[in-house]
């Protein structure tokens, strides 16, 4: 009787492992694919950033030393690069702005405005995408850190997911008026 | 004494006339002066409703009091109350006094529908005129129901009615309005078929920003012993939908979302999104909301009709374009700052109005 008892209690075990590890798996695929979700939206950043970036040509002589190089966005990025190039993309955009700035005859030009707002619609696709990808990595995150799921996850190999950073909060705390 | 005594019964019935006409026994009533008010004929129109109304409620008691005239009558001459003699007299009363009340029921209706017709005239198409111009207004005209319904916004019914489709402009697009009820047949525990108001409230149909491909709907929930009870609306379809859990615990908690995919979802319910349908929700009530292509579709349960000839005395009194515009501009309140707000137009400014 009482093997028959540690007998099913393994067994119960056995089960519980299982299906945590498969929910950790399936917790993981979401986080991929809100991962590709961001690919797509940097992806289709990057064509409109390379659009603007041609459209200010002859604007001025240092477009050069301002755009720095765009990094080419593409599928399949690790999340390092995908950070990387989100990073690139965001410096980008400013010199873009500083350029636009510094040229206010930009603004006559429709071509211009209409890539700014592709920018703008495509920087809310991002903005979905990331929020996205952090709700996703938030509830990975959560269930591999709860008992006794988090002994199944240390013995599974799986590691807490890492948010996607901004690279200017520092700068973004303070708000200086010219 | 006797002067006296004419006096505060004089007082009394003038009262007691008030109490019935006006609602309140101070007040007399009186019909509008043309020369005194721009809007005295539409006045006139509801008040002569009123009479009506009261003039057809008091019918039992006039019957009441025929039928003491009657037997007092019969008692005089001397005939038998349930005698032969006395049957023929009552048919001819009873036939007499149908007649009577199904004449005035038809005047009182004629006269109700042609004061709903002035004050749609003088009122309510003047107002919405100035608020929006070039606005084209039905009084009897409804929104469609069914595309609501498909998308989700409200509940399953069987019969729907609406009055005061408005269709106006903004900023180049189209946008409808109207109030809508919605019935459902359903049994009672005796298995008799009764009519279920399952929705009354305001229908709006808006503009998306830009064409979307995916389809977002957000309903406030309805909790019942801690399960929600969707009460008719259409429940998740679960190949075309699938249920978002946003990143705002308490939003989740006070609102459902439901979307073709996640992207779509947290594309259109972004954290200023979120704040503004919870103090609308706190504000307004329960209300359904859905992102479809380039349509917004809102339905609001607010349980009443906008816009509506008004029935009290001091309602009537207090009728004038003006304040129909009013009622005009915070019906479009509600939708405009949900629609700017969506587009992403309206950042964070939430005061004490809104």
């Amino acid at each position: 009787m009482a093997m028959i008892v540690l007998l099913v209690l393994i067994l119960l075990c056995i089960c519980y492992g299982i299906a945590t590890g498969n929910r950790f798996k399936q917790l993981h695929i979401k986080i991929q694919e809100a991962q590709a979700d961001i690919e797509v939206a940097l992806i289709k950043r990057y064509d409109v950033l390379m659009q603007s970036l041609d459209a200010i040509k002859g604007y001025t002589e240092h477009e050069e030393k301002l755009m720095l190089n765009l990094i080419k966005a593409r599928n399949g990025m690790t999340a390092a690069q995908t950070q990387a190039v989100l990073d690139n993309q965001e410096q980008v955009l400013r010199n873009v702005r500083i350029v636009g700035e510094a040229y206010p005859q930009l603004y006559s030009s429709e071509l211009y405005n209409n890539l700014q707002m592709q920018i703008t619609e495509t920087n809310e696709h991002l903005a979905a995408s990331k929020r996205l990808y952090h709700a996703n990595v938030s509830l990975y995150n959560q269930a591999i850190a709860v008992f006794p799921a988090s002994v199944i996850a240390g013995m599974t190999g799986n590691r807490p997911a890492a948010f996607l950073r901004d690279e200017n909060v520092e700068a973004k705390r303070e708000i200086r008026l010219r | 004494m006797i002067e006296l005594w004419n006096k505060d019964a004089e007082d009394s019935l003038r009262k007691l006339e008030n109490t019935f006409l006006t609602g309140d026994g101070n007040t007399d009533f009186s019909f509008s002066s043309a020369q005194d008010d721009p809007n005295a004929e539409v006045k006139n129109e509801l008040k002569k409703g009123r009479l009506y109304l009261l003039a057809f409620a008091f019918f039992p008691a006039l019957s009441g009091i025929i039928g003491v005239l009657e037997t007092g009558i019969l008692h005089l001459f001397r005939i038998p109350v349930y005698g032969k003699g006395f049957m023929w007299f009552r048919y001819i009363t009873a036939f007499l006094g149908t007649v009577v009340m199904i004449r005035f029921m038809k005047k009182w209706r004629g006269q109700s529908r042609n004061a709903k017709a002035v004050y749609d005239e003088k009122i309510m198409a003047k107002a919405v005129q100035e608020i929006l111009p070039g606005a084209i207004l039905e009084p009897n005209g409804s929104i469609d129901s069914m595309d609501f319904y498909m998308h989700g916004v409200v509940p399953d019914f069987d019969d729907s009615q609406g009055s005061y489709l408005i269709r106006y402009e903004k900023n180049g697009k189209s946008c409808t309005f109207s109030n809508l009820t919605l019935t459902r047949r359903e049994k009672d525990h005796n298995d008799s078929y009764y009519n279920k108001a399952v929705f009354v409230g305001q229908a709006y149909e808006m503009r998306y920003k830009s064409q979307m491909s995916g389809h977002v709907r957000i309903m406030t929930t309805s909790q019942w012993m801690g399960r929600e009870v969707l009460g008719g609306y259409r429940k998740q379809d679960r190949e075309q939908e699938e249920k978002i859990e946003t990143e705002n615990a308490f939003f989740n908690g006070e609102f459902d979302v439901y979307a073709t995919d996640a992207h779509s979802a947290f594309y259109v319910v972004t954290p200023v999104v979120m704040e503004r349908l919870l103090s609308m929700k706190a504000k307004y009530g329960s209300f359904g909301l859905a992102v479809s292509g380039d349509k917004i579709m809102i339905a609001l349960g607010s349980g009443c009709y906008l816009f509506e000839p008004p029935r009290s005395y001091q309602e009537i009194e207090n009728i004038s374009v003006e304040n129909s515009k009013e009622e005009i501009r915070q019906m479009l309140l509600f939708a405009h700052l949900l629609e700017d707000t969506i587009n992403g137009k309206g950042y964070g400014v939430f005061s004490e109005t809104d």
